[in-house]
């Protein structure tokens, strides 16, 4: 078995790891800029024109 | 005559030739002056060719090699050209003698051996000429021993060098064609349909691949080859075991996100009805702060919206949120046409900090409401199956590919062809 072949071998298999722990870590799960007790208090509050939106990536709000 | 090599005096400059072609050989050319020489009439000359350049071969008279069990001597040696368009291709037909096998070729080009014997029970009755290919107007094919041979190339050849025995009379400026077919597995070789200019001697050949050739002919510098030849095996990198592989991949990819799915909690229903009659106070309670969570607000209204005050209270009597969501929805048009904007459902996404009971208050903007049923879920321990389907169809369609690129791989063989289609 060539090392070339080896190699792909081991890289979809770290995707493949890679791909479940993203998933099961809830990485890219939207998260609403406007809630918490920090965006209250700087009295983010979304209206109309950009509601529901929220950052990409699993960032908690601070 | 005994067996052992014997040697003639060339008539013409005297210098010492090898005999080594066995009973069938017409002509001897000497390699010193070009002299070609009757073998058939006391080595009279027959013709002289002057200033002759060798071609370029590992290969050199007297060589001897066994093949298949039987030892074949290179006799003589052809150098061969063929002119297109201002394009030049040469190549080095050595022929080889065996006592009790007769003759064969050993063709050197770019760097590639290759031996040619020819068939005494070839599909005759379906000589492929040049003007039959002309014709067609598909690749000609060309049935043998139950093997499809399709049409491969056309070949004008040139003898431009002529050295030592043959068991015809050849000439430096002979001219030649040659049509050459191919089945799909290299195995089967390529058949020749040789025409000799100005002659009748119509001749079916046979090749193969010889890549043993300079080790069986104890070369000292084996040719390189370079490129690819249309008789080599070539063998896709990636076969059935990564097809299977990456299939596999794919499964268990999708096994995993079925998995996120069910173990993901359902959702909490809060609230459900028309939206004139939400409690002032809807309760959920957290228990997963290592997961997104989200609040969810679904109106089934079309073309219209409606807008939310939303007030979210943690356990420690903290405001979270004090915040607006609109749903606004709006489609139209059919078939091909069919739009829609906007969005039925809004939602709060959040990682909770703490579990405990939290407290939601959702109050209509009197601006904007609209009667339609209004339905309020919590949903906590979110997780994102979205990678796993992504590898999953990514793993599918490297999976199907595969087989793609191996075809490609082998279907190169051809692309030396000179057949053309024209539509």
């Amino acid at each position: 078995m060539g090392l070339g072949r080896i190699f792909i071998m081991a890289a979809s298999l770290a995707l493949l790891f890679g791909a479940g722990w993203a998933s099961f870590a809830s990485v890219g799960v939207a998260v609403s800029r406007d809630v918490g007790a920090a965006a209250v208090a700087r009295g983010t509050s979304v209206r109309r024109s950009s509601v529901g939106v929220g950052n990409t990536g699993r960032l908690r709000v601070k | 005559m005994s067996d052992a090599t014997r040697s003639i005096n060339c008539t013409n400059c005297g210098a010492g030739l090898e005999v080594l072609g066995g009973g069938r050989v017409t002509t001897q050319v000497c390699g010193y002056c070009g002299a070609a020489l009757d073998a058939n009439d006391a080595y009279r000359v027959l013709e002289v060719w002057d200033g002759m350049e060798r071609p370029s071969s590992p290969f050199r008279l007297g060589m001897s090699a066994e093949i298949d069990g039987a030892t074949y001597t290179i006799i003589g040696t052809l150098g061969m050209q063929e002119e297109y368009k201002g394009r030049y291709w040469d190549w080095v037909d050595h022929q080889l003698f065996s006592p009790t096998h007769g003759y064969a070729w050993l063709t050197v080009e770019d760097g590639f051996c290759v031996l040619t014997r020819k068939l005494r029970d070839g599909p005759m009755g379906e000589f492929l000429t040049p003007t039959e290919v002309r014709r067609a107007s598909s690749p000609p094919r060309v049935a043998w021993k139950g093997t499809s041979y399709r049409y491969y190339s056309t070949t004008n050849w040139e003898t431009n060098y002529v050295e030592g025995e043959f068991n015809f009379r050849p000439s430096r400026g002979r001219r030649g064609t040659t049509v050459s077919v191919m089945s799909d597995d290299p195995k089967d070789g390529m058949l020749h349909f040789l025409m000799p200019e100005g002659g009748d001697e119509r001749e079916i050949e046979r090749s193969h691949l010889w890549p043993e050739a300079p080790a069986a002919f104890g070369v000292d510098r084996a040719p390189r080859p370079h490129g690819q030849h249309p008789l080599q095996d070539i063998r896709p990198t990636f076969g059935p075991f990564m097809i299977a592989w990456f299939a596999g991949l794919s499964v268990v990819s999708v096994i995993l996100a079925f998995v996120v799915l069910a173990i993901q909690p359902g959702p909490t229903r809060l609230y459900s009805g028309a939206p004139t009659e939400i409690p002032s106070e809807l309760g959920f309670t957290v228990t997963d702060t290592s997961k997104p969570a989200s609040l969810v607000l679904r109106q089934s209204l079309n073309n219209a919206f409606a807008g939310y005050e939303v007030k979210m209270t943690g356990p420690d009597g903290k405001v979270l949120a004090d915040t607006y969501r609109e749903i606004s929805y709006y489609s139209g048009g059919s078939g091909d046409d069919a739009w829609s904007e906007g969005s039925r459902r809004q939602s709060l996404n959040f990682v909770p900090e703490a579990t405990g009971d939290y407290t939601v208050a959702v109050t209509r903007d009197e601006s904007a409401t609209h009667p339609a049923n209004l339905r309020i879920t919590f949903e906590e321990g979110r997780r994102n199956s979205f990678w796993l389907w992504a590898v999953a169809l990514l793993f599918a369609v490297v999976a199907i590919a595969i087989p793609f690129f191996g075809l490609s791989r082998r279907a190169g063989r051809w692309k030396g062809s000179d057949w053309h289609s024209e539509d």
